[in-house]
């Protein structure tokens, strides 16, 4: 489980059927606060880090949203978060209105990357 | 600053909104193999949606593991309810052959194979939750029989996720996709894994050639027919059972070795089947009815009175089983014995009024009882199959 106060992942596939681009740039949810992260090879392994600029979804595109890859970051979560929970945040594009997404929280062998963030987690 | 994520992930299982006219939705990840490398064997699928769970009234699969749980101390019912949602979201995707959600290795999601998985219900389970009181009738803890030689890491659990598939790779990754999301809620007590044959090696069925080369499975009601419903399929009681069955398993070791000191004539004696075609030693083909009151012209009887068909015969209507047996084989000792036996199983609508009277005939008499040892043993409850929207097991859990 990740406590309260803790963070977590989530992950996902993101479809853009309309004919210009979006960017995927934040959200909100009142689990935690959302931020938009890639994994990137840093000096002391796999670190990942808020993306400058969002994610871009070409027009009739897809990004996938994996462990190692791109993914929303929950932090500072208001409550514990365990096994089969739903967590709902609202998605924020430039180019489109914002979509709510509601995820299921699983256990996962993934997130072994070191967490890096500007923001002071204590 | 520097720390370490939790370990829990958040899946998308779906969003969509609509503004004028542009959709935009997020959905589990396909990773989509090329279709034209794709073998039968990858394409075939069960359905995973219907009024009984798949893996029952299903053709036999190539590969099988049987994985019990003990439930931790501290799940309750609405924890419950969480493992189901896990294991019913991820159930429906990978009988598509989908990987599961957040699929750490979603590339070993290389077609469906005819994968189900199975769940079930253990008497601890009623008793750890304090639901005693939607114990189906005739669901008991099997007594202990005087041919046991039952072992702890072989016997008993909460709950079981049987599942089974025409491909070796497909059913581990499945396996540990399941045992991975049941770990917050569970402890794995054992598994055990076994096989049949692999796809096209005998016609469709739940008739397999097990490891004494007898054909295995052939008094079983027909799948679809009224005689399989009337045996099988629960019509009473708890909500939760109704279109749900009974379980049980027996690990069955066989005593190899000696066993082929027969010839074939005594091999057949002790079953009262002929082992070239399963047909019983009175008629010619595996279908034809044993005639058990055939004597010879000296007057012995053709069926033997120790014969393991004769013993386990049904003694009045209702009193019979379908089995859906496998064959494991674990390895072999320095003497050059295997080690290998059967997964045998045994549905019923009631325990007590089907299994048990053949298995107490059995008991008293049956020659096979000197090559075959019972060394584990479990019973389930299996509940109903989840219809579109539902949770497995939802009307247990409400």
């Amino acid at each position: 489980m990740s406590v309260a106060g803790g963070m977590t992942g989530m992950f996902m596939e993101i479809t853009n059927p309309t004919s210009s681009e979006i960017t995927l740039v934040g959200g909100s949810s009142t689990s935690g606060m959302v931020e938009i992260h890639e994994t990137v090879m840093g000096d002391t392994g796999m670190q990942m880090q808020e993306i400058n600029g969002g994610i871009e979804i070409p027009a009739g595109g897809t990004v996938i949203l994996q462990p190692g890859g791109f993914h929303v970051m929950i932090m500072g979560l208001s409550e514990d978060v365990v096994a089969g929970d739903e967590l709902t945040v609202d998605l924020e594009f430039d180019g489109h209105p914002n979509v709510s997404v509601t995820a299921i929280a699983k256990p996962s062998e993934a997130g072994d990357e070191e967490y890096h963030s500007d923001m002071d987690m204590e | 600053m520097i720390s370490r994520r939790g370990f829990l992930s958040a899946s998308a299982l779906a969003g969509v909104s609509t503004a004028a006219g542009a959709s935009l939705g997020a959905v589990g990840a396909t990773y989509a193999s090329n279709t034209a490398s794709q073998t039968a064997t990858a394409d075939r699928s069960e359905l995973f949606r219907g009024p009984h769970q798949a893996g029952i009234e299903t053709d036999l699969q190539a590969v099988t593991n049987f994985i019990a749980f003990d439930l931790k101390a501290s799940t309750s019912k609405s924890d419950l309810r969480r493992w189901m949602s896990l294991i019913t979201d991820d159930i429906e995707r990978l009988t598509k052959g989908e990987p599961v959600l957040a699929d750490p290795s979603p590339e070993l999601a290389v077609g469906a194979a005819r994968l189900t998985a199975t769940i079930g219900f253990g008497m601890g389970f009623f008793k750890k939750l304090g639901l005693l009181s939607q114990v189906p009738e005739g669901f008991i803890d099997l007594p202990s029989f005087k041919m046991d030689k039952l072992e702890d890491r072989f016997s008993g659990g909460d709950v079981l996720i049987h599942v089974g598939a025409d491909d070796p790779i497909v059913l581990a990754n499945a396996s540990r996709a399941l045992i991975r999301d049941s770990l917050p809620f569970a402890t794995v007590r054992w598994m055990q894994n076994g096989f049949a044959h692999s796809p096209g090696m005998v016609p469709s069925g739940v008739s397999h050639r097990n490891l004494m080369g007898q054909v295995d499975g052939t008094e079983n009601p027909k799948f679809g027919s009224q005689k399989f419903k009337d045996l099988v399929w629960i019509d009473s009681g708890p909500d939760w059972i109704q279109g749900g069955t009974l379980l049980v398993l027996r690990r069955i070791a066989m005593q190899l070795d000696t066993w082929d000191q027969l010839g074939t004539p005594e091999k057949e004696e002790v079953i009262g089947r002929k082992l070239s075609n399963g047909a019983p030693l009175t008629g010619v083909n595996e279908n034809d009815v044993p005639d058990l009151n055939a004597r010879y012209p000296n007057g012995l009887k053709v069926i033997p009175d120790f014969a393991h068909i004769r013993r386990a015969a049904p003694t009045k209507s209702g009193e019979q089983i379908f089995r859906r047996p496998f064959s494991y084989h674990e390895g072999v000792g320095s003497d050059g014995a295997p080690d290998v036996g059967l997964l045998w199983t045994a549905y019923q609508k009631n325990i007590e009024t089907q299994y048990l009277p053949i298995q107490r005939r059995l008991e008293q008499l049956d020659l096979l009882n000197e090559w075959t040892v019972p060394i584990g043993s479990a019973t389930f409850a299996i509940p109903r199959g989840a219809m579109q929207g539902e949770l497995l097991a939802q009307a247990l859990l409400l």
